[in-house]
Protein backbone atom coordinates (compact mmCIF):
# COMPACT_ATOMS: atom_id res chain seq x y z
CA UNK A 1 0.00 0.00 0.00
CA UNK A 2 1.69 3.16 -1.15
CA UNK A 3 1.26 6.17 1.12
CA UNK A 4 -0.10 8.16 -1.81
CA UNK A 5 -3.20 5.99 -1.87
CA UNK A 6 -3.71 5.90 1.85
CA UNK A 7 -6.63 7.49 3.58
CA UNK A 8 -7.84 7.29 7.11
CA UNK A 9 -11.40 7.45 8.31
CA UNK A 10 -11.71 10.52 10.55
CA UNK A 11 -14.39 8.81 12.64
CA UNK A 12 -12.88 5.40 13.42
CA UNK A 13 -9.22 5.87 12.40
CA UNK A 14 -9.22 2.88 10.01
CA UNK A 15 -6.47 3.08 7.40
CA UNK A 16 -8.00 2.59 4.00
CA UNK A 17 -6.69 2.43 0.50
CA UNK A 18 -8.92 4.23 -1.91
CA UNK A 19 -8.44 4.53 -5.61
CA UNK A 20 -9.42 7.95 -6.83
CA UNK A 21 -12.54 8.37 -8.94
CA UNK A 22 -13.72 4.90 -8.13
CA UNK A 23 -17.07 6.05 -6.84
CA UNK A 24 -18.82 9.35 -6.27
CA UNK A 25 -18.98 8.75 -2.52
CA UNK A 26 -16.71 6.43 -0.60
CA UNK A 27 -17.88 5.16 2.78
CA UNK A 28 -15.68 3.72 5.49
CA UNK A 29 -16.12 -0.08 5.38
CA UNK A 30 -15.73 -0.28 9.16
CA UNK A 31 -17.94 2.45 10.60
CA UNK A 32 -19.86 3.73 7.59
CA UNK A 33 -18.69 7.36 7.75
CA UNK A 34 -18.33 9.30 4.51
CA UNK A 35 -14.60 9.32 3.74
CA UNK A 36 -14.52 10.68 0.22
CA UNK A 37 -16.96 12.71 -1.80
CA UNK A 38 -15.88 13.08 -5.38
CA UNK A 39 -17.34 16.54 -5.85
CA UNK A 40 -16.36 18.13 -9.15
CA UNK A 41 -14.18 21.09 -8.23
CA UNK A 42 -15.41 24.08 -10.17
CA UNK A 43 -13.82 27.06 -8.53
CA UNK A 44 -15.30 29.69 -10.84
CA UNK A 45 -18.84 28.38 -10.43
CA UNK A 46 -18.45 28.25 -6.68
CA UNK A 47 -17.02 31.75 -6.55
CA UNK A 48 -19.84 33.14 -8.70
CA UNK A 49 -22.45 31.41 -6.54
CA UNK A 50 -20.91 32.59 -3.28
CA UNK A 51 -20.66 36.18 -4.59
CA UNK A 52 -24.33 36.05 -5.57
CA UNK A 53 -25.12 34.59 -2.15
CA UNK A 54 -23.31 37.48 -0.47
CA UNK A 55 -25.53 39.99 -2.30
CA UNK A 56 -28.61 38.23 -0.92
CA UNK A 57 -26.98 38.03 2.49
CA UNK A 58 -26.71 41.83 2.56
CA UNK A 59 -30.32 42.20 1.37
CA UNK A 60 -31.46 39.72 4.03
CA UNK A 61 -29.97 41.90 6.73
CA UNK A 62 -31.06 45.29 5.39
CA UNK A 63 -34.70 44.59 4.56
CA UNK A 64 -37.51 43.55 6.91
CA UNK A 65 -38.06 39.84 7.41
CA UNK A 66 -41.75 39.99 8.23
CA UNK A 67 -44.34 42.61 9.00
CA UNK A 68 -47.63 42.24 10.84
CA UNK A 69 -50.73 44.36 10.53
CA UNK A 70 -53.08 44.43 13.48
CA UNK A 71 -55.41 47.02 14.93
CA UNK A 72 -54.38 49.51 12.26
CA UNK A 73 -50.78 49.22 13.28
CA UNK A 74 -47.98 47.88 11.12
CA UNK A 75 -44.93 46.45 12.82
CA UNK A 76 -42.02 45.05 10.89
CA UNK A 77 -38.73 43.61 11.96
CA UNK A 78 -35.29 43.05 10.55
CA UNK A 79 -32.73 40.64 11.90
CA UNK A 80 -31.03 43.46 13.76
CA UNK A 81 -34.42 44.60 15.02
CA UNK A 82 -35.02 41.19 16.55
CA UNK A 83 -31.64 41.33 18.27
CA UNK A 84 -32.36 44.85 19.56
CA UNK A 85 -35.73 43.74 20.90
CA UNK A 86 -34.07 40.95 22.84
CA UNK A 87 -31.50 43.38 24.19
CA UNK A 88 -34.29 45.72 25.31
CA UNK A 89 -35.86 42.80 27.17
CA UNK A 90 -32.59 42.18 29.02
CA UNK A 91 -32.24 38.90 27.19
CA UNK A 92 -28.67 39.64 26.26
CA UNK A 93 -27.54 36.01 26.17
CA UNK A 94 -30.22 35.17 23.65
CA UNK A 95 -29.47 38.36 21.70
CA UNK A 96 -25.80 37.38 21.44
CA UNK A 97 -26.66 33.83 20.35
CA UNK A 98 -29.02 35.11 17.65
CA UNK A 99 -26.65 37.78 16.31
CA UNK A 100 -23.72 35.36 16.23
CA UNK A 101 -25.47 32.41 14.60
CA UNK A 102 -27.44 34.34 11.99
CA UNK A 103 -25.30 37.38 11.26
CA UNK A 104 -21.68 37.45 12.46
CA UNK A 105 -20.70 33.81 11.87
CA UNK A 106 -22.39 33.44 8.44
CA UNK A 107 -20.78 36.74 7.42
CA UNK A 108 -17.25 35.66 8.45
CA UNK A 109 -17.81 32.27 6.87
CA UNK A 110 -18.87 33.85 3.58
CA UNK A 111 -15.92 36.27 3.56
CA UNK A 112 -13.52 33.41 4.27
CA UNK A 113 -14.76 31.21 1.46
CA UNK A 114 -14.85 34.08 -1.08
CA UNK A 115 -11.31 35.15 -0.19
CA UNK A 116 -10.17 31.53 -0.21
CA UNK A 117 -11.59 30.96 -3.69
CA UNK A 118 -10.14 34.21 -5.03
CA UNK A 119 -6.67 33.41 -3.67
CA UNK A 120 -6.91 29.85 -5.01
CA UNK A 121 -7.97 31.18 -8.42
CA UNK A 122 -4.87 33.37 -8.47
CA UNK A 123 -2.79 30.26 -7.68
CA UNK A 124 -1.78 31.92 -4.50
CA UNK A 125 -0.58 29.49 -1.89
CA UNK A 126 0.30 30.84 1.49
CA UNK A 127 -0.53 30.60 5.15
CA UNK A 128 -3.50 32.87 4.51
CA UNK A 129 -5.21 30.17 2.45
CA UNK A 130 -4.90 27.53 5.15
CA UNK A 131 -5.93 30.00 7.85
CA UNK A 132 -9.12 30.94 5.97
CA UNK A 133 -9.86 27.28 5.40
CA UNK A 134 -9.51 26.40 9.08
CA UNK A 135 -11.61 29.34 10.26
CA UNK A 136 -14.41 28.42 7.88
CA UNK A 137 -14.41 24.75 8.85
CA UNK A 138 -14.53 25.66 12.56
CA UNK A 139 -17.44 28.08 12.08
CA UNK A 140 -19.57 25.89 9.82
CA UNK A 141 -21.77 24.15 12.42
CA UNK A 142 -22.53 27.49 14.09
CA UNK A 143 -23.95 29.20 11.04
CA UNK A 144 -27.72 28.82 11.36
CA UNK A 145 -29.43 30.95 8.71
CA UNK A 146 -31.47 27.99 7.43
CA UNK A 147 -32.74 27.25 10.94
CA UNK A 148 -33.64 30.91 11.36
CA UNK A 149 -35.73 30.81 8.19
CA UNK A 150 -37.60 27.74 9.44
CA UNK A 151 -38.08 29.54 12.76
CA UNK A 152 -39.52 32.54 10.91
CA UNK A 153 -42.05 30.27 9.23
CA UNK A 154 -43.12 28.88 12.60
CA UNK A 155 -43.41 32.42 13.98
CA UNK A 156 -45.48 33.50 10.96
CA UNK A 157 -47.89 30.60 11.40
CA UNK A 158 -48.20 31.34 15.12
CA UNK A 159 -49.05 34.97 14.34
CA UNK A 160 -51.62 33.97 11.76
CA UNK A 161 -54.43 34.05 14.35
CA UNK A 162 -53.83 37.46 15.78
CA UNK A 163 -52.65 39.51 12.83
CA UNK A 164 -52.18 39.50 9.08
CA UNK A 165 -48.61 38.72 8.21
CA UNK A 166 -46.63 40.11 5.26
CA UNK A 167 -43.44 38.38 4.20
CA UNK A 168 -40.60 40.83 3.72
CA UNK A 169 -37.73 41.02 1.24
CA UNK A 170 -35.46 39.84 4.05
CA UNK A 171 -36.91 36.36 4.30
CA UNK A 172 -36.94 35.81 0.52
CA UNK A 173 -33.30 36.94 0.41
CA UNK A 174 -32.42 34.50 3.17
CA UNK A 175 -34.05 31.74 1.16
CA UNK A 176 -32.03 32.74 -1.92
CA UNK A 177 -28.87 32.89 0.21
CA UNK A 178 -29.43 29.35 1.50
CA UNK A 179 -30.13 27.93 -1.98
CA UNK A 180 -27.09 29.64 -3.56
CA UNK A 181 -24.79 28.55 -0.71
CA UNK A 182 -26.03 24.97 -1.03
CA UNK A 183 -25.47 25.07 -4.79
CA UNK A 184 -21.94 26.41 -4.27
CA UNK A 185 -21.16 23.64 -1.79
CA UNK A 186 -22.40 21.19 -4.42
CA UNK A 187 -19.71 22.27 -6.91
CA UNK A 188 -16.97 22.96 -4.41
CA UNK A 189 -15.94 20.94 -1.39
CA UNK A 190 -12.92 22.44 0.41
CA UNK A 191 -11.72 19.07 1.74
CA UNK A 192 -11.73 17.65 -1.78
CA UNK A 193 -10.08 20.81 -3.03
CA UNK A 194 -7.16 20.30 -0.66
CA UNK A 195 -6.87 16.69 -1.65
CA UNK A 196 -6.44 17.78 -5.25
CA UNK A 197 -3.89 20.48 -4.50
CA UNK A 198 -1.74 18.26 -2.33
CA UNK A 199 -2.41 14.55 -2.43
CA UNK A 200 -3.04 12.57 0.75
CA UNK A 201 0.57 11.71 1.25
CA UNK A 202 1.88 11.00 4.71
CA UNK A 203 4.83 13.25 5.27
CA UNK A 204 6.79 13.66 8.45
CA UNK A 205 7.23 16.86 10.31
CA UNK A 206 8.24 17.19 13.90
CA UNK B 1 -14.56 -9.20 11.23
CA UNK B 2 -12.73 -6.00 11.99
CA UNK B 3 -9.46 -7.75 12.82
CA UNK B 4 -7.97 -6.97 9.41
CA UNK B 5 -8.42 -3.22 9.91
CA UNK B 6 -5.27 -1.27 10.74
CA UNK B 7 -5.68 2.06 12.47
CA UNK B 8 -3.78 5.17 11.46
CA UNK B 9 -2.62 5.59 15.05
CA UNK B 10 -0.94 2.15 15.11
CA UNK B 11 1.14 3.24 12.09
CA UNK B 12 2.08 6.54 13.71
CA UNK B 13 -0.22 8.53 11.46
CA UNK B 14 -2.40 11.39 12.60
CA UNK B 15 -5.60 12.25 10.75
CA UNK B 16 -6.35 15.95 10.50
CA UNK B 17 -9.89 16.48 11.81
CA UNK B 18 -10.26 19.57 9.62
CA UNK B 19 -8.93 18.53 6.20
CA UNK B 20 -8.44 14.76 6.68
CA UNK B 21 -4.78 14.88 5.66
CA UNK B 22 -2.52 12.19 7.12
CA UNK B 23 0.62 13.30 8.93
CA UNK B 24 3.31 11.22 10.52
CA UNK B 25 4.12 11.86 14.16
CA UNK B 26 4.81 10.59 17.64
CA UNK B 27 2.54 11.18 20.59
CA UNK B 28 4.78 13.30 22.83
CA UNK B 29 5.33 16.21 20.44
CA UNK B 30 2.68 18.75 19.43
CA UNK B 31 1.89 18.24 15.76
CA UNK B 32 0.30 20.47 13.17
CA UNK B 33 -1.28 19.37 9.93
CA UNK B 34 1.22 19.54 7.05
CA UNK B 35 -1.53 20.72 4.73
CA UNK B 36 -3.88 23.04 6.60
CA UNK B 37 -1.90 23.77 9.77
CA UNK B 38 -4.56 22.63 12.26
CA UNK B 39 -3.42 21.21 15.60
CA UNK B 40 -3.31 17.42 15.45
CA UNK B 41 -4.07 14.82 18.10
CA UNK B 42 -4.11 11.04 17.83
CA UNK B 43 -7.35 11.23 19.79
CA UNK B 44 -9.29 14.29 20.92
CA UNK B 45 -7.72 15.34 24.27
CA UNK B 46 -9.69 14.35 27.41
CA UNK B 47 -12.57 13.48 25.13
CA UNK B 48 -14.75 11.50 27.54
CA UNK B 49 -14.19 13.81 30.52
CA UNK B 50 -15.06 16.91 28.51
CA UNK B 51 -18.13 15.28 27.01
CA UNK B 52 -19.36 14.20 30.45
CA UNK B 53 -18.77 17.66 31.96
CA UNK B 54 -20.67 19.37 29.13
CA UNK B 55 -23.46 16.80 29.32
CA UNK B 56 -23.92 17.35 33.05
CA UNK B 57 -24.11 21.12 32.53
CA UNK B 58 -26.63 20.62 29.72
CA UNK B 59 -28.73 18.20 31.80
CA UNK B 60 -28.92 20.71 34.67
CA UNK B 61 -30.04 23.51 32.36
CA UNK B 62 -32.45 21.15 30.61
CA UNK B 63 -34.78 21.43 33.62
CA UNK B 64 -35.30 25.24 33.58
CA UNK B 65 -35.25 25.18 29.77
CA UNK B 66 -38.38 23.04 29.79
CA UNK B 67 -40.11 24.26 32.94
CA UNK B 68 -39.60 28.02 32.74
CA UNK B 69 -41.67 29.99 30.23
CA UNK B 70 -39.84 30.87 27.03
CA UNK B 71 -42.25 33.71 26.40
CA UNK B 72 -45.15 35.62 27.93
CA UNK B 73 -47.99 36.86 25.77
CA UNK B 74 -49.94 39.84 27.06
CA UNK B 75 -53.10 40.32 25.11
CA UNK B 76 -55.87 42.72 26.20
CA UNK B 77 -54.72 42.62 29.79
CA UNK B 78 -54.44 38.85 29.75
CA UNK B 79 -51.09 37.26 30.60
CA UNK B 80 -50.21 33.88 29.24
CA UNK B 81 -46.93 32.07 29.85
CA UNK B 82 -45.69 29.62 27.27
CA UNK B 83 -43.14 26.91 27.87
CA UNK B 84 -41.60 24.98 24.98
CA UNK B 85 -44.20 22.23 25.37
CA UNK B 86 -47.25 24.47 25.80
CA UNK B 87 -46.18 26.40 22.69
CA UNK B 88 -46.32 23.16 20.76
CA UNK B 89 -49.73 22.29 22.22
CA UNK B 90 -51.05 25.68 21.06
CA UNK B 91 -49.64 25.09 17.61
CA UNK B 92 -51.15 21.59 17.52
CA UNK B 93 -54.65 22.58 18.53
CA UNK B 94 -54.53 25.80 16.55
CA UNK B 95 -53.09 26.81 13.22
CA UNK B 96 -50.93 23.98 11.99
CA UNK B 97 -50.44 20.42 13.23
CA UNK B 98 -47.67 19.50 10.74
CA UNK B 99 -45.61 22.39 12.07
CA UNK B 100 -46.42 21.29 15.62
CA UNK B 101 -44.92 17.87 14.82
CA UNK B 102 -41.82 19.53 13.37
CA UNK B 103 -41.32 21.77 16.42
CA UNK B 104 -41.98 18.83 18.75
CA UNK B 105 -39.30 16.88 16.92
CA UNK B 106 -36.56 19.54 17.02
CA UNK B 107 -37.38 21.09 20.41
CA UNK B 108 -38.44 18.13 22.56
CA UNK B 109 -37.26 14.92 20.92
CA UNK B 110 -33.86 16.05 19.61
CA UNK B 111 -32.52 17.62 22.86
CA UNK B 112 -33.63 14.70 25.05
CA UNK B 113 -32.50 12.16 22.46
CA UNK B 114 -29.11 13.92 22.35
CA UNK B 115 -28.65 13.92 26.13
CA UNK B 116 -29.63 10.26 26.42
CA UNK B 117 -27.71 8.93 23.45
CA UNK B 118 -24.51 10.91 24.16
CA UNK B 119 -24.58 9.54 27.73
CA UNK B 120 -25.10 6.08 26.28
CA UNK B 121 -22.15 6.57 23.91
CA UNK B 122 -19.87 7.78 26.72
CA UNK B 123 -20.83 4.90 29.05
CA UNK B 124 -20.54 2.21 26.39
CA UNK B 125 -17.18 3.64 25.24
CA UNK B 126 -15.91 3.78 28.82
CA UNK B 127 -16.90 0.15 29.39
CA UNK B 128 -15.45 -0.96 26.06
CA UNK B 129 -16.63 -3.93 24.06
CA UNK B 130 -18.10 -4.20 20.60
CA UNK B 131 -21.79 -4.03 21.47
CA UNK B 132 -23.60 -2.62 18.42
CA UNK B 133 -20.54 -0.69 17.24
CA UNK B 134 -21.92 0.07 13.78
CA UNK B 135 -25.15 1.40 15.25
CA UNK B 136 -23.27 3.49 17.80
CA UNK B 137 -21.18 5.01 15.00
CA UNK B 138 -24.33 5.84 13.06
CA UNK B 139 -25.95 7.25 16.20
CA UNK B 140 -23.01 9.61 16.71
CA UNK B 141 -23.24 10.86 13.13
CA UNK B 142 -26.98 11.44 13.55
CA UNK B 143 -26.40 13.46 16.74
CA UNK B 144 -23.74 15.58 15.04
CA UNK B 145 -26.00 16.27 12.08
CA UNK B 146 -29.26 17.01 13.82
CA UNK B 147 -28.18 18.89 16.97
CA UNK B 148 -28.11 22.42 15.52
CA UNK B 149 -31.77 22.33 14.51
CA UNK B 150 -32.92 22.60 18.12
CA UNK B 151 -32.04 26.29 18.00
CA UNK B 152 -35.33 26.77 16.11
CA UNK B 153 -37.40 27.78 19.13
CA UNK B 154 -34.90 30.45 20.16
CA UNK B 155 -35.32 32.10 16.75
CA UNK B 156 -39.12 31.81 16.94
CA UNK B 157 -39.14 33.62 20.30
CA UNK B 158 -36.76 36.35 19.13
CA UNK B 159 -38.95 37.13 16.11
CA UNK B 160 -42.20 37.09 18.08
CA UNK B 161 -40.72 39.38 20.72
CA UNK B 162 -39.65 41.96 18.17
CA UNK B 163 -42.84 41.79 16.11
CA UNK B 164 -45.64 41.64 18.64
CA UNK B 165 -45.35 45.02 20.28
CA UNK B 166 -48.81 46.39 19.55
CA UNK B 167 -49.42 49.03 22.15
CA UNK B 168 -52.44 48.26 24.29
CA UNK B 169 -53.48 45.28 22.21
CA UNK B 170 -50.88 42.58 22.49
CA UNK B 171 -47.23 42.17 23.33
CA UNK B 172 -44.87 39.26 23.70
CA UNK B 173 -41.90 39.17 26.04
CA UNK B 174 -39.11 36.64 26.32
CA UNK B 175 -38.92 34.40 29.39
CA UNK B 176 -35.96 32.86 31.14
CA UNK B 177 -36.63 29.50 29.52
CA UNK B 178 -35.21 30.95 26.29
CA UNK B 179 -31.59 31.55 27.42
CA UNK B 180 -31.63 28.21 29.29
CA UNK B 181 -32.81 26.44 26.16
CA UNK B 182 -30.20 28.17 23.97
CA UNK B 183 -27.53 27.12 26.48
CA UNK B 184 -28.70 23.48 26.34
CA UNK B 185 -28.41 23.48 22.55
CA UNK B 186 -24.93 25.04 22.59
CA UNK B 187 -23.64 22.78 25.40
CA UNK B 188 -24.89 19.60 23.73
CA UNK B 189 -23.34 20.73 20.42
CA UNK B 190 -20.01 21.17 22.18
CA UNK B 191 -20.47 17.84 23.97
CA UNK B 192 -20.98 16.09 20.62
CA UNK B 193 -17.89 17.83 19.21
CA UNK B 194 -15.74 16.81 22.19
CA UNK B 195 -16.69 13.15 21.91
CA UNK B 196 -14.17 11.18 19.88
CA UNK B 197 -15.91 8.27 18.10
CA UNK B 198 -12.52 6.66 17.45
CA UNK B 199 -12.31 5.77 21.14
CA UNK B 200 -15.16 3.29 20.88
CA UNK B 201 -13.37 1.47 18.06
CA UNK B 202 -10.11 1.50 20.05
CA UNK B 203 -11.82 -0.14 22.99
CA UNK B 204 -13.88 -2.64 21.04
Amino acid sequence: MKPAHMLACHQCDALLSATRNQRAVFYCPRCGATVLRAVPQRLEYALALFLAASVFFVLANVFPIVAIEAAGDTVYTTLIGAVQALHAENMNIVAVVVVLTTLVIPCIELLCIILLLMLAKLNHSSGALTFLFRVREALRPWSMVEIFVLGSLVAIVKLGNIASVVLGIGIWSMGAFIILSAAATHVFDPVEFWREIKGPTARSRS
Amino acid sequence: MTKSIVTAESRGLLVCQVCEQLSRGVSVIAHYCVRCGARLHFRKPQSLQRTVALLIAAAILYVPANLLPIMRTTSLGYDEDDTILSGIVTLWSGPSWPLAILVFFVSILVPSFKLISLSLLVISTQRGGNWRLQERAALYRAIEFIGRWSMLDVFVVSLLVSLVQLRGVASIHAGFGAPAFAAVVILTMYAAQSFDPRLMWDRA
